[in-house]
């Protein structure tokens, strides 16, 4: 209790010559303070603060940044996308032009036409529908190609439409020769493979295709060029068909067969003719 | 009138669906078969005429979206109807089950029945082997996707009111 009330006698006596020191010490003692025991800490509170302010700067920043990153890569999709549309375009004014010329070389009349859907709904043929029919002048039983060769021939047609049957398809046959050395036979498709490459899509699972009904006489090699013969009339004579990459003998043991690599890439068929004879 | 027009909306929906969806190669290139789901739904929640008369316009779709002779796929889904229709006092149509049984055992026969119609004609020529592997391809195809078919038509007609729904509570209708 003595201890205290000397304390605050202290205090009170420490106030009191506080308050009536000259100015000139005031002053003095308040600047050495100031630096001594102030300032440090100011110092430091002031370095924190900046920091601070650095970091939080740099935060805000960083999300721009974040934002910005979103919308430059958004626009760098958008840029890809437009590039890979102008890719597109680019090809397929290229397959037009190869179309165009191939069509003003041709000495048939040929009716340029887009593939529209691939199949049809039974799943029973293997059949492409075009986007012309009988008001651009086709008709059924026109041969039916690309420029790399024939793929099959027309079967139903309406005004607008018509399907082809491809050769790929068993029940199609087309009547060809062997281009060196003209020996004939019949060439049709074997359907779809069980083990095609793509198990979905009909056009990627097609079986090779075999030319049948070859005389024993004739010496058939490999890479042979297969055209078609003319007969039968629906197939105008000389149109490429495929090459041979097989053969062997009938199971009568009376003709020679082969297997055929067909010359049209069926997979990618996008635009073809129809030939009007 | 409205059930005509559901009618109408679910068979051209259901040709364009069939239409587009892709064959399976490795099922003997057999595709899902939606349209007989339909006549399938008509057979088994309908009287006779309307089931007949989906049955006539699905098969008179089919055979104009595909190579398939006029007549031949309506006299298949309309026998194919009639003969789950028969059934229709015997089986619990609420049951996944139905659907399942009667998409796979209709896809297996119409498969067949329209092969037979075709080869007669010499239109197809295909191995047995083949025709086997399609039938049993659509078979599958069916039990998958007719339970989807019944739902979707139930829900079609529901929501233009051409079906009641039974509602019950504590199993007491």
């Amino acid at each position: 209790m003595r201890e205290k009330k000397y304390f605050i006698g202290i205090t009170i006596l420490a106030i009191v010559v506080v308050l009536n020191l000259p100015l000139s010490m005031s002053m003095r003692i308040k600047a050495g303070s100031r630096d001594n025991i102030a300032a440090p800490f100011q110092n430091v509170m002031s370095l924190l603060l900046n920091k601070g302010r650095e970091v939080i700067l740099f935060l805000g920043k960083a999300r721009e940044a974040v934002g910005e990153n979103e919308r430059m890569l958004e626009e760098l999709a958008v840029l890809r996308e437009r590039i890979r549309s102008l890719e597109a375009i680019e090809r397929e004014n290229e397959d037009l032009r190869d179309l165009f010329n191939f069509s003003s070389r041709s000495e048939c009349k040929l009716i340029l036409c887009k593939v529209i859907t691939r199949g049809d709904i039974s799943g029973w043929w293997q059949t492409i529908t075009l986007n012309k029919g009988t008001d651009s002048g086709i008709a059924r039983n026109m041969a039916v190609i690309t420029t790399e060769g024939l793929i099959g021939r027309t079967m139903d047609v309406s005004r607008r439409t018509c399907d082809v049957l491809l050769i790929s398809d068993p029940s199609c046959k087309v009547a060809c020769r062997i281009s060196r050395m003209g020996a004939v036979g019949i060439v049709r498709g074997t359907g779809i493979s069980v083990k095609g490459d793509t198990r979905l899509e009909m056009l990627s699972s097609l079986g090779r295709w075999r030319m049948e009904y070859i005389s024993m006489d004739e010496e058939m090699r490999i890479h042979d060029k297969v055209v078609t013969s003319g007969f039968g009339g629906v197939y105008p004579e000389g149109l490429l068909v495929g090459y041979v990459i097989k053969k062997d003998i009938d199971q009568s043991g009376l003709y020679q067969s082969a297997e055929i690599v067909p010359a049209a890439e069926m997979r990618t068929l996008r635009y073809v003719f129809v030939v009007v004879k | 009138m409205m059930t005509w027009l559901v009618m109408v909306l679910i068979l051209i929906g259901s040709a364009v669906m069939q239409t587009v969806l892709p064959a399976f190669a490795f099922l003997g290139q057999a595709k899902f078969p939606v349209l007989l789901g339909v006549v399938l739904y008509y057979a088994l929640n309908w009287n006779m005429t309307t089931m007949l008369i989906a049955a006539f316009f699905a098969g008179f779709l089919y055979d104009v979206l595909s190579p398939v002779p006029l007549g031949y796929s309506a006299l298949c889904f309309c026998a194919i109807g009639w003969i789950a229709a028969s059934f229709r006092n015997l089986i619990l149509i609420d049951s996944v089950v139905t659907p399942v049984f009667f998409g796979a055992v209709a896809g297996v026969g119409f498969t067949l029945g329209l092969y037979v119609l075709l080869a007669k004609d010499g239109l197809v020529v295909y191995p047995a082997g083949w025709v086997v592997l399609k039938a049993v391809g659509t078979g599958i195809l069916g039990m998958i996707c007719t339970p989807v078919i019944f739902h979707l038509a139930w829900g079609f007609d529901r929501i233009v009111g051409n079906v009641d729904v039974k509602e019950s509570i504590d199993g007491v209708e």
